[in-house]
């Protein structure tokens, strides 16, 4: 549920990750990778916001920089009211147990050496919290809320499906009641019918603990069906910002409608899709003007010559943000 | 719409009450049970379903490429001929000529020390007796028309210089080579982005059109199934569920696991406040089968009578392992075309 009116959970400013500064001992000249080139952003309380874009587009850069895993290299992250880019090392500490991530590859993030309980339990003893037995009621607590049995405490990570072991991941998140968690591709990696449980379980904890997702996925589907809104992301910028229904019905940056025209359906017998022509460019080179020019059907004189801006029309739930120099902002949406 | 036997109409690949073990450190468990399958010339086949269903097994078995698990029944025959446990030697002829396979990861299959040239001459000079100028022309072609700008260029590169879907176009570019009749493809674009993913299926489709090969596209992705496949079977834990043509299986399912699982897809209009349908529970593993049916334990509809063993049944035109009779499955076409 979205708190209305509410101060924004975070809000990200103009945040930019470059990568390797051209001074390697063997390459010297070689520009830096521009994995996040000055990105805004805000995620509300109780909401889900949903990141999409081909791999390369700085997805997973972005999350880590929100959680400041990563050091920007310009730019700022306000956390519920806190610049957590100035804030010390202890004090981000403190902040942190209200952050958590959900990775990809649960089994790749567990110790396998690691019984459950001692999984669940490890992040409330990094944060202090509680005494061994109420950290193990906790335990208990947080397996009941992802609908597995208790007995999983003394069990090992491999003891378990991918599902399972998902909703571990998602219990370990859950384990400091945190405000924000960043699920980086969490339900990629899952077969088609327990991808749809962890989604449920997903949409079930918020509607239970009114905390906010960033969900990093690049199957548009999954992120329309999951998320309050949509941000897509093209080398390392931002090309539209909107409702999730906004995006997958009326999406107008020509990259969101190729990126919408590609997703293959059950629905479309021996239809080809309108491939997208191209790859996606180096982020160490990205292309002048729009960086989307070499590729986009719809360009015109000057697209590969200006940078479009972000611009923003309508207020709150339903306002929509369009880089292009085609969006016309004073036309109707 | 069994296969018909008798020459005449011997299908490509024909693989019939197919069986597979693998021994495991906690004994022999059964990874294939009873699959049959067949693949005509120039048809495209999708094999569907979920992790350890047995698709990739499959495939495997057909190459002759088990490892530590072998074909405890049943038989393979290629082309009129029984292949099933044909030794490395006598598959070695048929693999890559006459049947070629890409895999998900290019990066795996592809060396990293010699350059994509060197190794598309070398797969071509395998099974032709030519000079190495003339396999260079015919490399140099094949990177030309799988869509690789700068052939001639791109010759000289190594694998990590090409993205992703360049490598992949690549891969199938080797598996070109020799011309075969039947291409295995084994999750083909699931590493790919959507958009390089629609290119790759898109140049798939356009050289099935030039050379008739015949393909098997092992996939989980109903998507690509809809854009691709003229029929689909359907796997789940080591068994055939279901068979029909694609316009069948995606409009009208008959098994209640291929029913859940297209349900289970989340979709463009999906409604975004209601639960998806999720299918309950997990596959039960290897060791743990059920006797009956072994979707038993996941279906909604399920009944006393499921305990039984499930033959694969000829219904109306298609097969399904469910016993429910025909009119309990919602519409179905009548029963005349059951010959094909």
């Amino acid at each position: 549920m979205i708190v209305p009116g509410a101060a924004p959970l975070v809000e990200a400013h103009d945040l930019v990750k470059h990568f390797g500064d051209g001074k390697g001992l063997f390459t010297p000249n070689r520009p830096p990778v521009r994995a996040v080139d000055g990105v805004s952003l805000t995620i509300r309380r109780g909401e889900t916001l949903g990141l999409v874009g081909e791999s390369g587009s700085g997805k997973s850069t972005l999350g880590r920089l929100i959680l400041r895993l990563i050091e920007p290299t310009s730019g700022s992250v306000t956390f519920d009211g806190q610049d957590i880019a100035t804030l010390s090392k202890s004090r981000l500490t403190q902040l942190r147990k209200r952050m958590q991530l959900v990775f990809q590859d649960p089994f790749s993030s567990f110790n396998p050496r690691m019984t459950i309980a001692q999984v669940l339990t490890e992040p409330m003893v990094v944060h202090g919290m509680g005494d061994r037995a109420g950290r193990i009621k906790r335990a208990k607590e947080l397996l009941d809320l992802v609908g597995l049995p208790s007995f999983a405490l003394e069990r090992y990570p491999h003891q378990f499906s991918g599902g399972q072991a998902q909703r571990i991941g998602i219990a370990r998140a859950l384990a400091t009641d945190p405000d924000l968690i960043v699920c980086d591709e969490a339900v990629s990696a899952l077969d088609v019918s327990v991808q749809a449980q962890v989604l449920n379980l997903l949409k079930e904890v918020q509607r239970e603990l009114g905390l906010s997702y960033l969900f990093i996925a690049h199957d548009l589907n999954v992120v329309r069906y999951i998320s309050d809104r949509v941000c897509v992301m093209y080398l390392g910028k931002l090309a539209e910002v909107a409702h999730a229904d906004d995006i997958s019905e009326r999406p107008r940056h020509p990259y969101s409608q190729a990126l919408m025209a590609s997703i293959p359906s059950p629905d479309a017998h021996h239809q080809l899709r309108t491939p997208l022509a191209g790859e996606i460019p180096s982020p160490r080179r990205p292309p002048s003007g729009c960086r989307f020019h070499p590729r986009c059907n719809q360009s015109v004189d000057g697209c590969d010559r200006d940078e479009p801006e972000l611009l923003t029309i309508g207020s709150s739930s339903d306002a929509r943000s369009v880089a292009c120099h085609l969006f016309d902002p004073t036309s109707a949406r | 719409m069994r296969a018909p036997t008798g020459s005449a109409n011997e299908p490509l690949l024909r693989i019939e009450d197919l069986h597979v073990e693998f021994r495991t450190g906690g004994g022999t468990v059964e990874a294939l049970n009873a699959v049959d399958l067949w693949i005509d010339a120039g048809e495209t086949v999708a094999v569907v379903g979920e992790s350890g269903s047995g698709k990739s097994v499959t495939a495997l078995a057909v190459l002759g490429l088990l490892g530590n698990g072998r074909v405890s029944g049943g038989q393979i025959t290629w082309d009129g001929r029984d292949i099933t446990g044909a030794d490395n030697h006598d598959m070695r002829a048929v693999r890559g000529k006459d049947i070629s396979v890409i895999f998900q990861d290019p990066m795996t299959s592809l060396d990293p020390l010699f350059t994509i040239g060197h190794q598309l001459v070398e797969a071509y000079r395998i099974h032709h007796d030519v000079s190495k100028r003339k396999a260079r022309e015919r490399a140099v072609e094949l990177l030309d028309l799988v869509g690789i700008p700068e052939p001639e260029t791109k010759f000289k590169a190594y694998p990590h210089q090409l993205s992703g879907g360049q490598r992949q176009r690549v891969m199938i570019a080797g598996a070109l080579a020799c011309d075969p009749r039947l291409l295995i493809a084994d999750e083909p674009t699931t590493a790919l982005d959507v958009t390089v993913e629609a290119q790759v299926l898109a140049l798939i489709r356009d050289l099935q059109d030039r050379t008739g090969v015949g393909l098997m596209l092992i996939t989980h992705d109903m998507g690509v199934v809809a854009e691709m496949a003229d029929r689909v079977v359907v796997f789940y834990a080591g068994q055939v569920v279901e068979t029909g043509t694609a316009d069948e299986i995606l409009d009208r399912p008959q098994h209640p696991y291929t029913q859940a699982l297209l349900d289970a897809i989340p979709r463009r209009d999906t409604p975004r406040d209601e639960e998806m349908p999720a299918i309950p529970g997990a596959v039960p593993a290897l060791n743990e089968m059920p006797r009956g049916c072994r979707f038993v334990t996941r279906c909604s509809e399920a009944g006393p009578e499921c305990d039984a063993p499930q033959p694969l049944r000829d219904v109306a035109g298609r097969q399904v392992r469910c016993w429910r009779p025909d009119e309990e499955r919602g519409a179905l076409a009548p029963m005349a075309e059951v010959a094909r």
